[in-house]
């Protein structure tokens, strides 16, 4: 492969013009999670908590390998 | 070089780490597509763009996976798993193609949404996640390595240190191309297994019979805590929340575009067809070489070694401890890169395999400290971890559907992601395997803390 040096500049414009490296990237920006998506989270995160309890006791009780 | 100064004023430290190596790689892509049509062109450039796909894939037929395929087939034998194998191949493109498109539409990585999007409360949850997922996967990645190495006599003491040292000095001192290439040149030994398979003599009728309904009949019923642990671990070998990030964030560091994003497809769909046919393998060659064996879900990889020697010869075993390396090679490799993306896309630190290690120290740090602490868990001796790997890859798949949400919800911003947004379809699926991978948690939970609530036996 080719260094970056070995490219005129022409061709090093002519990519970032056709590819947009020289845009900046669109901003994104935060939005506030819907309080059914808030649900719906915190439950997975209860479900997360609770299976990872399951699976360590199993673990460490040799329930299964 | 004046120009790239020039032309990217506005970009951040972080943004603009390794971007001139970048630029060297898409002007070397450019270069290929430019080239006159013909067949070895094509492949050329065909080979070029594969990459982030079949590395996630191939790098998820971890030590653990292979372990619990083993397993599987000593097990269930030539049955259900088989078929299924090609049902969680689907799943895993699905999952995997929309992190192509949110990498290539959004140019930013998994974490790095997550984070501005919805705030670093529900960011850390995810980091969390991850991280703690991946140290876990990684001391089975390196309990792969150490008895893999044993069967050739290394001793463990010099296999894992090296293995840490060969996977740090590649992901701080190459660059993506050529991190990606020697990536990719490990993953491919993972068709190892192939050969292996062919050693075992199956009868080829009874595994083709199996993709038919022959088989399926599974001893202490669906509900047995034996099926259901290994339906589970069986799923977290095939998706799990590291492979979301790495890819995405791999798409991000190649530099991949939205033209990119059929080829990338084909990579994936590669990856995918490995990923498939070595796991079918390893549980045809588990239902061969490794049936009748007691407690097979208990197997050790210590175990299975023995079995093999016994019953196949010498070098079965090794060529199986070699796939064994190989298997916790790639995937130690590809998990320090994801953690490594994640800390640094979460943090918005320089954040890419292109940049210098001088440039980029707090990207490469956290990685590299992970894989050290999984490391070390494996360097002490007699350490009681030789089941831990189905655990692991349970895990994995409790923090699956949490990943997945925060990618469909991604996938679902028009804002982002504009006509390459997820269509009805593609969300109706996704929702299904959510439910599918939160109810096959569920049964796994009450069947192990109530083993006899449904009748089936543990």
């Amino acid at each position: 492969m080719k260094d970056l040096n070995e490219y005129t500049p022409e061709q090093v414009q002519a990519l970032l013009d056709e590819e947009h490296w020289h845009d900046e990237l669109q901003p994104v920006d935060r939005i506030q999670l819907k309080p059914w998506q808030q649900w719906v989270f915190w439950g997975l995160r209860i479900y997360v908590v609770v299976m990872c309890v399951i699976v360590l006791w199993a673990f460490t009780a040799g329930v299964h390998a | 070089m004046s120009v790239l100064e020039t032309s990217v004023p506005h970009a951040s430290a972080a943004a603009r780490a390794g971007l001139q190596q970048r630029i060297r790689d898409r002007l070397h892509l450019a270069a290929l597509r430019r080239r006159p049509a013909t067949p070895w062109n094509r492949l050329v450039l065909a080979f070029a763009l594969i990459g982030p796909g079949l590395l996630v894939m191939l790098g998820d037929n971890d030590a653990g996976g292979v372990l619990t395929y083993a397993q599987t087939g000593a097990a269930y034998g030539l049955g259900l798993f088989l078929p299924l194998m090609l049902v969680l191949g689907f799943i895993a493109y699905v999952v995997q193609e929309m992190t192509i498109r949110l990498g290539a539409v959004t140019r930013r990585g998994h974490a790095e949404l997550i984070w501005k999007r919805y705030g670093p409360f529900w960011g850390i949850f995810s980091l969390v996640d991850l991280v703690l997922a991946n140290i876990l996967t990684l001391v089975t990645e390196f309990l792969g390595i150490r008895i893999g190495g044993e069967a050739f006599g290394i001793p463990y003491a010099l296999s894992v240190p090296v293995t840490l040292g060969f996977v740090v000095m590649t992901l701080v001192f190459l660059r993506y191309w050529a991190w990606e290439r020697i990536a990719l040149f490990i993953a491919s030994l993972n068709l190892v297994f192939v050969p292996l398979v062919l050693m075992a003599h199956p009868h080829w009728g009874a595994v083709a019979r199996a993709f038919a309904g022959s088989g399926w009949v599974i001893p202490g019923g669906m509900l047995s805590a034996t099926f259901l642990i290994l339906l589970s671990a069986n799923i977290g070998t095939s998706i799990a929340p590291w492979q979301l990030f790495f890819q995405q964030s791999c798409v991000v560091d190649k530099g991949l575009l939205p033209k990119d994003i059929p080829a990338s497809r084909r990579d994936l769909m590669l990856g995918v067809g490995g990923m498939v046919l070595v796991a079918i393998a390893v549980i045809v060659l588990g239902a061969v070489a490794l049936s009748g064996l007691p407690d097979a879900k208990d197997l050790t990889t210590e175990a299975v070694l023995y079995a093999l020697q016994q019953r196949l010869g010498e070098t079965a075993m090794k060529l199986f401890a070699l796939g064994l390396i190989e298997a916790g090679l790639i995937a130690t490799i590809v998990i320090t890169a994801s953690t490594g993306w994640a800390i640094g896309e979460a943090l918005d630190l320089p954040r890419s395999l292109n940049a210098s290690p001088g440039q980029a120290w707090r990207f490469y740090a956290p990685a590299v400290m992970g894989t050290i602490a999984a490391a070390g868990v494996v360097l002490f001796p007699h350490l009681p971890i030789g089941f831990l790997n189905l655990s692991v890859q349970v895990i994995a798949t409790v923090f699956m559907p949490a990943a997945m949400l925060f990618l469909l919800m991604l996938l679902n911003d028009r804002e982002l992601m504009g006509e390459h947004a997820n269509g009805p379809v593609r969300n109706g699926v996704s929702v299904v395997i959510m439910l599918g991978l939160i109810a096959c948690n569920v049964l796994y939970g009450l069947v192990t803390v109530f083993p006899h609530t449904f009748g089936g036996t543990p």
